[in-house]
C-alpha cells in the first residue's frame, strides 16, 4: 500500500511535502497514469491537516500536469502529454540546467550524472541516445 | 432476602462484574504504544514500568469492584435493596473514572521525550478510501428517518381516537403499567424519542465509516487494512443498533396506541421483550467480537506492522485532554480513533463536531425535561 508521510518539523510547508512525494511516486512509476488517488477531503482527514493544505498541493500538481481533477470522477494520476509543449519543455530545461549545475557543484561527475539520469528515465534512454 | 431483592442484587452484581470485565479488557485491546489514553511509544509500552502500570490498574479495578459490591450489598442486606443497588452503582460510576484519571496521570509521567517528535509526523494511504460500511449506514439512516416519521404520523393521526387516559408504559403482557392524561406530549413522546435517537445512531455509523485512519509510520499497509476492517465492523454495529432501536421504539409506540384503544392482547408485550433481548444480545456479542477479533482500531490485526511508530492524532499527547477528548483545530477530521476503550471519538476542535454534539445533547435534554414536566416530576 502506497503511503505518504508529512513532518511538521521540516522546513518545507506541508502542501509542498505532499506535492513532492506525489511527484516522486509518479516519477518512480509507483503511481501509474489513471490511478485514482484520495480526494482532498480524505487525504486532509487522514493526515490531520486542513482541506486548504491538500487542495493547494493538488492544484499545484494539476498545474504541473501530474494530476487530473474532475468533480465527480475524483482525482487521478495524469497520463504524460501526447505532444510536447515547447514552452513547458524550455522552462523545465532551464530548471534541469540549474539542477545539473548544482549537482556538478556538489562534486557529482559527468558519468555519475548520466547513470543517475539513466536510472531515473529508465532503460529507454540508452536506445534513444544510440539512435541519435 | 425475598425474591425481588434477590433479583435486584443479582442484576447489581452482574452489572459490577460486567463493568469490571470491560475495564480490565480496555487497556489490553489498545493499539500498541498506547496505554491509558497516553502514547508511550511502541517499545516503552512493553517495558517493566508499563507492566507495573498495568498491574496497578488491575488491582485498582478489583478494588473498585469490591468496594462497589460491599457498599451495595451492605445497604441491601439492611433491608433496602433498591437503595443498595443505586448506591453501589453510583460508587462504581464514580470510582471507575477516578481510577482511570489516577492511572492516566501515572502514564503521562512515563512518556519518553522522543514521543513528541513522532506526533509531528502523519502518514496517509494513497489508496482511495471506499468507506466500507458507508452504504449500510446510509440505508439505516434513511430507514430510521422514514420509519420514525411514519410512527410520529401514525401517533398524530390516532390522537383523536384515543381515550382521555393513555398507557405510557406497557408491561410484559402488553397492558398499560402506567397511565397519564392524553396530550400531544404523551402521545408523541416515544415517536419523538425515536426520531431523535435512531437516526442519530445511524448518523454515527455513517461518520464512523468515514472516520480518520490513523496509520503507523513507514510501511503502514497492514495497519491501514486492519483499521479499515475494524471501522467497517464497528460501523455495521452502529447501523444494526440504530435499526434495532428504531424497531423497538416504533413497536412500543404502536403497542401503546393499540393498548389505549383496547385492541391488543398479550402479543405486543412479548414482541417488545423479544426485540429488547435481541438488541441486547446483538450489541453484547458484537462488542465482544470486536474486542476479541479486531481489538481497538484493528490492533489485533496489525501483526507485522505494529512495531512501526504511530503518527498523527493518536501519537500526539498534547492534543488529548485526559487521553479521551481530542481537540485539534488544524485537523479537518470529524472523528478519530479513541485512545482508550473501543471505537471513535469526535474531534472537538472541529466546529461541526461541536455543533453536532450541542444539537444532539440539547434535543435529548429538552425531551427529558419535557417528559419530567409532563409527568409532574419537576
Amino acid at each position: 500500500m502506497l503511503t505518504i508521510t508529512i513532518d511538521r518539523d521540516l522546513g518545507d510547508a506541508v502542501y509542498a511535502q505532499v506535492a513532492r512525494q506525489m511527484r516522486q511516486l509518479v516519477a518512480s512509476g509507483a503511481l501509474r497514469p489513471g490511478t485514482p488517488i484520495p480526494s482532498v477531503r480524505q487525504l486532509a482527514r487522514d493526515l490531520g491537516v486542513s482541506l486548504n493544505t491538500i487542495a493547494r498541493a493538488y492544484r499545484l500538481l494539476e498545474a504541473e500536469g501530474f494530476l487530473v481533477i474532475r468533480d465527480r470522477a475524483g482525482v487521478t494520476v495524469a497520463a504524460p502529454a501526447a505532444e510536447v509543449d515547447d514552452a513547458a519543455r524550455d522552462a523545465l530545461l532551464d530548471e534541469l540546467r540549474v539542477i545539473v549545475a548544482r549537482l556538478r557543484q556538489a562534486g557529482v561527475s559527468s558519468d555519475e550524472l548520466l547513470r543517475m539520469a539513466s536510472a531515473e528515465v529508465g532503460p529507454g534512454i540508452g536506445a534513444r541516445k544510440g539512435a541519435r | 432476602m425475598d425474591g425481588e431483592a434477590a433479583v435486584i442484587n443479582g442484576f447489581f452484581t452482574f452489572r459490577v462484574f460486567l463493568v469490571g470485565a470491560i475495564l480490565l479488557a480496555y487497556p489490553r485491546i489498545s493499539r500498541k504504544g498506547l496505554m491509558f489514553g497516553t502514547y508511550l511509544g511502541e517499545r516503552h509500552s512493553e517495558g517493566a514500568s508499563a507492566g507495573k502500570l498495568m498491574r496497578s490498574w488491575d488491582i485498582g479495578c478489583a478494588v473498585v469492584m469490591g468496594v462497589s459490591l460491599l457498599i451495595g450489598w451492605g445497604i441491601s442486606l439492611s433491608g433496602q435493596p433498591i437503595r443498595g443497588n443505586l448506591t453501589g452503582t453510583a460508587v462504581l460510576l464514580l470510582l471507575s473514572p477516578a481510577l482511570y484519571v489516577w492511572t492516566y496521570r501515572k502514564a503521562r509521567r512515563q512518556v519518553p521525550p522522543t514521543v513528541a517528535r513522532q506526533a509531528k509526523q502523519a502518514s496517509a494511504s494513497l489508496e482511495v478510501d471506499e468507506s466500507p460500511g458507508d452504504h449500510f449506514a446510509a440505508v439505516a439512516l434513511v430507514v430510521c428517518l422514514l420509519v420514525a416519521l411514519g410512527s410520529a404520523a401514525h401517533a398524530t393521526l390516532s390522537f383523536e381516537a384515543l381515550p382521555d387516559r393513555i398507557p405510557t408504559l406497557a408491561n410484559l403482557v402488553g397492558l398499560g403499567d402506567e397511565v397519564a392524561d392524553k396530550s400531544i406530549i404523551t402521545v408523541l413522546l416515544v415517536p419523538t424519542f425515536n426520531l431523535v435517537l435512531s437516526p442519530f445512531f445511524a448518523l454515527m455509523a455513517l461518520l464512523i465509516a468515514r472516520a480518520k485512519r490513523s496509520l503507523r509510520g513507514g510501511s503502514g499497509g497492514r495497519s491501514a487494512e486492519a483499521q479499515v476492517a475494524f471501522r467497517r465492523a464497528y460501523s455495521h454495529l452502529w447501523s444494526g443498533f440504530a435499526l434495532f432501536v428504531c424497531l423497538l421504539l416504533t413497536v412500543t409506540s404502536l403497542a401503546m396506541i393499540s393498548v389505549a384503544r383496547g385492541e391488543t392482547g398479550r402479543s405486543s408485550g412479548i414482541v417488545l421483550v423479544c426485540i429488547s433481548v435481541a438488541m441486547i444480545l446483538y450489541a453484547g456479542f458484537s462488542l465482544f467480537r470486536l474486542m476479541k477479533r479486531f481489538g481497538q482500531g484493528g490492533s489485533r490485526l496489525e501483526i507485522g506492522s505494529a512495531e512501526a511508530p504511530l503518527t498523527g492524532a493518536l501519537a500526539d499527547n498534547a492534543r488529548w485532554i485526559l487521553g479521551v477528548m481530542y481537540v485539534d483545530r488544524t485537523d479537518s477530521s470529524l472523528m478519530v480513533e479513541s485512545r482508550f476503550g473501543l471505537g471513535y471519538t469526535f474531534n472537538f476542535g472541529n466546529p461541526v463536531a461541536i455543533a453536532l454534539n450541542a444539537v444532539y445533547l440539547s434535543a435529548i435534554l429538552g425531551l427529558v425535561v419535557l417528559t419530567l414536566l409532563e409527568f409532574g416530576v419537576l
